[in-house]
């Protein structure tokens, strides 16, 4: 096996030396400018590029070895194929890591160790992660290379696990280590000495079964919806309109939908024309004739996850504070907790920032952040209860805002002209421009408005300053199309005395059909549940009682009836067709009732992986049929013969 | 559990296997005895290849089963694949490697490595070790394959088609090695050729497949014996079916009619005369002759896609 191995180190010596110094290149280019803080287009550009390296690896190395008579030299040989296999993929991981982490490090070890620029420890993880990514896409080549079907390329959605969710800090390595698992296994399961033959045993099949039906599950629900709304487009929009209005007239109103293409002023309007607060009603007239005079604001919530200390690098957002004025960059250390100043022109070390006083020389004597900031405009820094303003001539954090307890901020000062607003997981604050102005330290809210719908509902926030006060309107329904949450829009009257009075209220509903909007769980119950539990519980949103909240719910969704028997139904054709497929290919016993609770529960993408996987039936030799076609040609012949004598 | 004293290195029960519409072997039921050179004959397509890639577990097959020195092909151990050796027609090895390092390297894989027999096989080669096998011309590297075969002292080496493309230098090389140091005591050798005058020099046994079946296990001067050439003049240039039984090839040359006949006998003169031939002749045929009119007899005129039920043999006499 050593000498196998070794082999193939020789084989890609000459290649690998290439790549690594093609790479080490590239490197030092990109260094130059964000190779550590990337946003998020170059980072999936960088994840791209690493994929394909490694699937092309993968491919080309098993490729060239499954010619048949290469092949027959590899494996008809005293040795287990298993070992044969490790021998080829060690060989081929110690390659990459050889000419894909091997430069990674180095060009961090130096710009850690040898330049001013140093680095957070956690800067380290990029090494890992990439190198875990590379690798799992060259399994992934390697499997489709070996695999005895071509279908096995759908396996590629695995990274997705760890590619499109980022999981809280060092947690992105638990589904990357599972997916590099995942196809390492079904790699080894597919290197056998005959790739015709399917994978054998049944803890293979459902490892392979199970990615396949996951992709094809996405295929499915990007398809039925390309479909369902060009069929909405065709029958009902119109080409014209929709190039013009896209689907700004199409939702009626009192739907999340419908809301979601109006403007704030628009949306507030609506709000207190649909509103239901009887009480109210005569007022509302009043409020809507202010309304169409008045500025309207509006305020999101910018901040639901809040990055951890030490998580890997390239999960941060840009964490730089850019002053322009004084042309320094302050970027936030992980390690410190604290800002470092350069220079912008020259990279010279300007200062260490924290949170009381001045920037300082050495980072001991400044105040540490109490937790990792989300930055907004240039100049907020915000931690979970805090917001600071960025003073680049005194360079200093002067705090501006501050919340009490356990209470979260999702957006930092959100400036409309007179006055400003604040946004927390429980409230909405209003801040006075002049106060700001005036105070050289934290200023007080002269309004606070306890949320109505709770901060996981809440989408949008619309403030109109009237005469003697302000209007508000809150709209929930973040999670309405999963058929979760709160949707509903509240609108209230700010009055002088800081006290907030509904003045109309609406319930919200989707505005796509129950079916739409479920169709994933119409296609397959079992992945559709699968895919939001496992969101749920990979992505860190939120507290941990809000995930297992999602998981809960997950679980136990809420469905419309017509929802329900739609899935049933497709679940029972499934099976049955699925069924019937394998009786066709000659396949009994459990297996066949194996695939068979399967399509129950998987639905579509069972039958669909099931008719992929299964070796199909012999085909009937073409010339029986030609045969009894004679036969009977000959037949009528001699009757007609018999006819004429 | 490999069995080393079975009695067949080869055994295939009602074996099948099938691409698409076509059935490459067809419930082929084949035993090779131990011990000796048996040669595997057959036209392209005949189903030879595909025989040996089923028989190594490299292809699996649709009915039937298959043993390999007592194992069954699907289940080859680590162990029973050490003790059968193949030398296969493209002679693919890895060409990165020195001719040097590939030794090394299968040395430390086979037990039973006998490097005294690698010395003498590569010596009729001239190959340098330092050379890159990608470098090596086509002969170097079938002596090459050849002495790793051999080195391995396998109780069954595989030969599908060695010889082919090779110079008649490199063949003459490629044969003296096989003959003088591949047939040793209680080895068998399958060998698989187009070239008859290689098989009639080498071989003890001759199997013959045709379209996926056994049409032939006999030795090469049986069937040679069984396979005769009539002459005659005057004879009609093209005889009805079943006029002339076992006949596998008619010619005219120069007037007269020569042919090619299976299991006849002296009443086929009389036979002949009676369509009208004069002067009928029985003359002597060549291995050579003899095995081409035996493997083209179905070839004459365009044969339908196999199939198992609709086809039938149309030399049924020959069988």
């Amino acid at each position: 096996m050593r000498s196998l191995f070794v082999s193939e180190l020789r084989r890609f010596r000459r290649g690998a030396l290439v790549f690594a110094a093609a790479h080490l290149a590239l490197l030092v280019a990109v260094s130059a400018f964000d190779l550590f803080t990337p946003s998020p287009a170059k980072l999936g550009l960088g994840a791209v590029l690493y994929a394909v390296a490694g699937l092309a690896f993968g491919l080309y190395q098993l490729g060239t070895q499954r010619r048949l008579n290469m092949w027959t030299f590899l494996v008809h040989r005293p040795l287990s194929p298993g070992r044969i296999f490790v021998a080829l993929a060690g060989a081929g991981a110690t390659l990459l890591a050889a000419v894909v982490g091997l430069p990674l490090l180095v060009l961090v070890l130096y710009t850690d160790l040898l330049t001013t620029a140093g680095l957070d420890g956690r800067q380290y993880w990029l090494v890992p992660f990439v190198l875990g990514h590379v690798l799992a896409f060259y399994l992934g080549g390697v499997l489709v290379a070996l695999a005895p079907r071509r279908a096995f390329a759908l396996v590629l959605v695995l990274p997705t696990l760890y590619l499109t969710r980022q999981a809280p800090g060092g947690w992105i390595f638990v589904p990357l280590a599972l997916v590099v698992a995942w196809l390492a296994f079904l790699a080894y399961r597919a290197f056998k000495p005959s790739l015709e033959a399917p994978l054998a045993g049944g803890l293979t099949l459902a490892a392979a079964a199970l990615p396949i039906q996951y992709a094809l599950y996405f295929l499915l629900v990007a398809g039925s919806a390309i479909a369902w709304q060009t069929s909405v487009v065709v029958g009902e929009v119109g080409w014209r309109s929709y190039a013009v209005h896209a689907w700004n007239d199409h939702f009626p109103p009192g739907t999340t939908d419908h809301l979601d293409y109006l403007d704030a002023r628009a949306a507030l309007q609506h709000g207190l024309a649909a509103g239901t607060v009887p009480a109210a009603a005569a007022g509302a007239a009043h409020l809507r004739r202010q309304v169409e005079l008045a500025e309207v604001a509006e305020s999101v919530p910018r901040v639901r996850r809040w990055p951890r200390r030490d998580q890997p690098g390239f999960l941060d957002a840009d964490l730089t504070l850019v002053d322009g004025e004084q042309g320094v960059l302050w970027t936030f250390r992980h390690d410190r907790m604290l800002f470092r100043g350069t220079d912008a022109a020259s990279g010279r070390l300007v200062g260490w920032l924290g949170v009381a006083g001045p920037a300082v020389a050495d980072p001991a004597e400044a105040a540490p952040l109490p937790s990792v900031p989300a930055l907004f405009g240039g100049r907020w820094v915000v931690t979970g209860p805090r917001i600071w303003q960025l003073d680049g001539g005194l360079r200093r954090l002067v705090p501006r805002f501050a919340v009490a307890g356990d209470e979260r901020l999702t957006t930092a000062l959100d400036d409309h002209g007179p006055f400003l607003t604040v946004l927390s997981d429980r409230a909405l604050y209003l801040v006075r421009a002049r106060d700001l102005e005036a105070s050289p330290v934290e200023v007080a809210p002269f309004a606070r408005v306890a949320l109505p719908v709770p901060m996981a509902d809440l989408q949008r926030v619309q403030i109109a300053e009237l005469l003697d006060g302000y209007l508000v309107s809150f709209v929930g329904g973040r999670r309405a199309e999963r058929g979760l949450g709160d949707a509903r829009q509240v609108v209230g009257e700010l009055g002088a005395d800081g006290r907030f009075r509904v003045v109309a209220e609406r319930r919200l509903a989707p505005g796509w059909p129950p079916a739409y909007l479920q169709r994933g769980f119409i296609l397959s119950p079992l992945i559709a549940t699968l895919h939001d539990v496992a969101w749920a519980a990979i992505r860190g949103d939120g507290a941990a009682e809000m995930r297992a909240a999602e998981m809960r719910a997950a679980l136990v969704r809420p469905l419309a009836p017509s929802v329900r028997w739609l899935a049933l139904l497709v679940a029972v054709v499934s099976a049955l067709l699925t069924a019937r497929v394998l009786r066709r290919r000659g396949i009994d016993g459990r297996r066949r009732w194996g695939w068979v609770a399967m399509a129950a529960a998987g639905g579509v993408p069972a039958l669909l992986s099931c008719l992929l996987l299964t070796p199909p039936a012999a085909p009937a030799p073409r010339s029986a049929w030609r045969v009894r076609l004679r036969g009977l040609a000959a037949g009528w012949r001699r009757r007609g013969s018999e006819g004429v004598a | 559990m490999p069995e080393r004293g079975c009695e067949f290195v080869i055994e295939t029960d009602r074996l099948s296997k099938r691409f698409g519409r076509k059935l490459a072997l067809r419930e082929l039921t084949l035993r090779v005895p131990r011990g000796g050179i048996h040669a595997l004959v057959g036209s392209n397509g005949a189903g030879k290849s595909t025989l040996f890639r089923v028989l190594l577990g490299l292809l699996p097959a649709d009915g039937g089963t298959s043993r390999v020195l007592g194992v069954d092909s699907r289940r080859l151990d680590p162990a029973t694949r050490g003790r059968v050796g193949l030398v296969h027609e493209e002679h693919t090895l890895p060409g990165w490697m020195s001719a040097g390092e590939l030794r090394r390297m299968q040395r430390g894989l086979y037990p039973r490595w006998d490097e005294t027999c690698f010395d003498e096989v590569i010596g009729h080669f001239q190959v340098d070790a330092r050379q890159r096998v990608g470098q090596l011309s086509r002969g170097e590297r079938a002596g090459l394959n050849l002495a790793l075969a051999l080195a391995q002292s396998p109780e069954l080496l595989i030969l599908d088609e060695p010889t082919l493309g090779l110079d008649v230098v490199a063949r003459q090389a490629f044969l003296e090695s096989l003959l003088f140091l591949g047939a040793q005591e209680g080895r068998t050798i399958v060998y698989c050729s187009h070239q008859m005058d290689e098989v009639e020099r080498v071989a003890d046994d001759l199997i013959v497949l045709e379209r996926g079946e056994l049409a032939s296990l006999t030795s090469p001067e049986e069937l040679c014996r069984r396979i005769t050439c009539w002459v005659a003049d005057a004879l009609p240039p093209v005889l009805a079916p079943g006029e002339v039984p076992g006949l596998l090839q008619s010619r005219t040359i120069g007037g007269q009619q020569h042919l090619v006949v299976l299991d006849s006998d002296d009443a086929l003169a009389a036979r002949l005369t009676a369509l009208g031939g004069r002067h009928v002749e029985r003359l002597p045929l060549s291995f050579d002759r003899a095995i081409n009119a035996y493997l083209t007899r179905d070839h004459a005129a365009p044969v339908a896609i196999a199939d198992p039920v609709a086809t039938t043999p149309s030399a049924g006499g020959a069988r």
